[in-house]
């Protein structure tokens, strides 16, 4: 094939990535680097990294969403761990799998619904804790940040249970028999062996998820009520409520290049020996 | 052929006396409804190297991941070094295995891959260094120390999952059909080394293959498996000259295997006159290939039988030819040397055989 009809082949998808995705984000750029007389000017950054309101919810956003990634992992790593190597039988497997990613068939919306009922202070958790008796008075679950954790785990721990399966599965099952061959018991195995090779998949799943939790709009702005700023409810607010498009822009533009950077520090750890050579 | 017998009675004699390490008592493995290893029990002794030979399927490969402990039997007894061990774990066995695809871990450099047992033990690290440095010297890899297995050839990683489980110093080490995945002569070359490393470091050596060239080259003993049942245990001579059972000579090696009931004419009355017990019997008569004798008609051998045959084809396999016969339907295969100069295709020939070579099974 000549090289004329590889691009003329190719046009078709490149214009769809330019016009659908690319563009959107020009004019975000453009909106962020203006100012109200059409000239550049920085003043919407300067603005939002001088502020220290905005620079502490900057940071409030970072942890909470790091720790919905610490918690998605570790719980997701059991659950993953749990389906590739305990369930045997086929059947159960795919019911697993359906169990797993049955959350993202519903909207975001009505998830964070169910989560408000559960947590909120007549709902399940804390009316089951006063009739067992472990409390006295209901704690405060919903509008806070625990709150917010919990609905993101729930919500992005598919991500990170599937992209962590992919990996688990695809272990050879003979290398964790060498390993206890070599005089390892099954703890020492998984430390040496298991673990560190689902680094990849932990790895991709960590960044989906935190990338997906910084991001976040509807579950925060839910759970939170309003009481609880973060980042996307701030650009929602400055878009939509403020009609301050510039700052809103410049406010996004921010969290992509910060996204950018962890996605870049992910794939600089990926670099790692072992994965490289794997792959010539 | 009394010299090669009395050499082997010698070798008997003296595994013999050697203590037995590994032994099984009527092991059965089952999954579900299958049988994959069915009441066998079997004796092996310190430092021989015994081969588990069968086709795909018989439970060699079952057999050994007992041993390792990666199967636990469903009925009977393993032990090893007189402990009973059947249920004890991998980690605690004095055992360590090559796996047949290597199993070496692809997140590990060669010398950490080699060093993985060692690290285990609760040894100084100088020690390990040492012990490991030795173990890619003896194996000659010091130059992919610090590559990763990945970046290795076949027979290179090979080496490295021969240096993993040696350096450890067990008591047994276990392959299974470690050279399957490598080419003719590299295999070739990995048998010798393989041998050699068995005389270099005088431990018991169990490997599982279901070539029988490779078992019959390298092994003390082989034990032919069939169906999960051991079919003989012998010494690759006993096992090739006097095969116990009808599935043994006809595994080992070629063989021409005549049905004599189902033979018509002159043949059948022949071979029945000389050997007047298959009259009716289900039983066949086995010779080996090298055996038979092709010679221009009616120039009968002495004290030999004598059968009638028909040159089909001729096909040359470097060392020999292979002669296809047709004898009555009956089809036979005969090897000569190549020198060896035989009539024309669809010529009518002798086929002779000394009656001592011929085994009824």
């Amino acid at each position: 094939m000549s090289k004329k009809t590889v691009l003329l082949l190719l046009a078709p998808s490149v214009l769809i990535l330019l016009g659908f995705f690319v563009l959107p984000l020009i004019v975000v750029l453009n909106n962020s680097i203006m100012d109200e007389t059409g000239s550049i000017t920085f003043h919407h950054y300067l603005q939002y990294f001088k502020d220290s309101h905005y620079l502490s919810i900057t940071w409030k956003s970072i942890k909470i969403s790091l720790l919905a990634t610490f918690i998605t992992l570790l719980i997701g790593y059991f659950i993953a761990y749990f389906t590739t190597r305990y369930i045997k039988s086929k059947k159960l497997k795919r019911v697993a799998y359906i169990v797993i990613i049955s959350p993202l068939f519903t909207s975001a919306v009505v998830r964070s619904f169910g989560w408000m009922v559960i947590l909120g202070n007549n709902g399940f958790i804390n009316n089951t804790l006063l009739a067992l008796g472990i409390i006295s008075e209901p704690i405060k679950l919903l509008y806070t940040e625990t709150g917010i954790i919990i609905g993101l785990v729930y919500i992005l721990a598919p991500f990170m249970i599937l992209s962590i399966t992919t990996v688990l599965e695809n272990i050879d099952s003979r290398l964790e028999e060498a390993a206890s061959d070599l005089g390892l018991g099954p703890f020492q195995t998984f430390l040496k062996v298991t673990l560190p090779l689902t680094v990849p998949g932990i790895l991709a799943g960590s960044v989906m998820v935190f990338s997906l939790a910084i991001s976040a709009y509807v579950t925060p702005a839910m759970l939170s009520g309003g009481k609880v700023q973060l980042i996307a409810t701030v650009i929602y607010e400055q878009m939509m409520q403020v009609f301050n498009y510039q700052f809103g822009s410049a406010v996004a533009f921010a969290v992509l290049i910060f996204s950018f950077l962890i996605i870049g520090l992910n794939h600089y750890l990926l670099r790692s020996d072992w994965v490289e050579e794997g792959r010539r | 052929m009394s010299v090669v017998q009395s050499i082997e009675e010698n070798i008997l004699k003296e595994t013999d006396d050697k203590s037995c390490i590994i032994e099984f008592n009527g092991v059965t493995k089952k999954y579900g409804q299958a049988t994959a290893v069915d009441n066998i029990s079997l004796s092996i002794r310190e430092g021989e190297f015994i081969s588990l030979l069968g086709p795909s399927g018989c439970g060699k490969t079952t057999t050994l991941r007992m041993i390792g402990g990666f199967e636990l039997p469903s009925q009977g007894s393993i032990k090893i070094d007189d402990k009973e061990a059947g249920n004890l774990p991998p980690n605690h066995r004095p055992v360590n295995t090559v796996f047949q695809n290597y199993a070496l871990f692809p997140h590990l450099s060669i010398y950490e891959n080699i060093a993985f047992g060692l690290k285990q033990k609760k040894i100084p690290k100088s020690q390990i260094k040492s012990e490991t440095d030795e173990m890619i010297e003896v194996m000659g890899l010091q130059q992919h120390r610090e590559k990763y297995p990945r970046q290795l050839s076949g027979g290179q990683q090979q080496r490295v999952a021969l240096a993993r489980a040696l350096v450890n110093k067990p008591r047994v080490l276990l392959l299974d059909e470690p050279l399957g995945a490598l080419d003719l002569k590299l295999r070739k070359k990995m048998q010798f080394e393989l041998k050699k490393l068995h005389e270099q470091f005088e431990i018991t050596f169990i490997y599982v293959t279901h070539d029988q060239e490779e078992a019959l080259i390298m092994s003390d003993r082989i034990a032919v498996m069939n169906q999960g049942r051991i079919e003989q245990i012998d010494t690759p001579q006993q096992i090739y000259s006097n095969p116990n059972t009808l599935f043994v000579a006809d595994f080992i090696g070629e063989t021409n295997l005549i049905d004599v009931d189902s033979l018509q004419g002159l043949n059948k009355d022949i071979l029945l006159k000389e050997f007047p017990q298959l009259i009716n019997s289900e039983k066949k008569l086995v010779i080996r290939p090298e055996h038979f004798k092709i010679t221009t008609k009616n120039r009968v051998q002495q004290n030999g039988i004598c059968l009638e045959a028909k040159i089909k084809n001729v096909h040359f396999v470097g060392s020999k030819k292979l002669v296809v016969l047709e004898s009555e339907s009956q089809e036979m295969v005969v090897n000569i040397s190549d020198e060896e100069h035989i009539g024309h295709l669809s010529e009518d020939v002798s086929l002779s055989v000394k009656k001592d070579l011929v085994r009824i099974l």
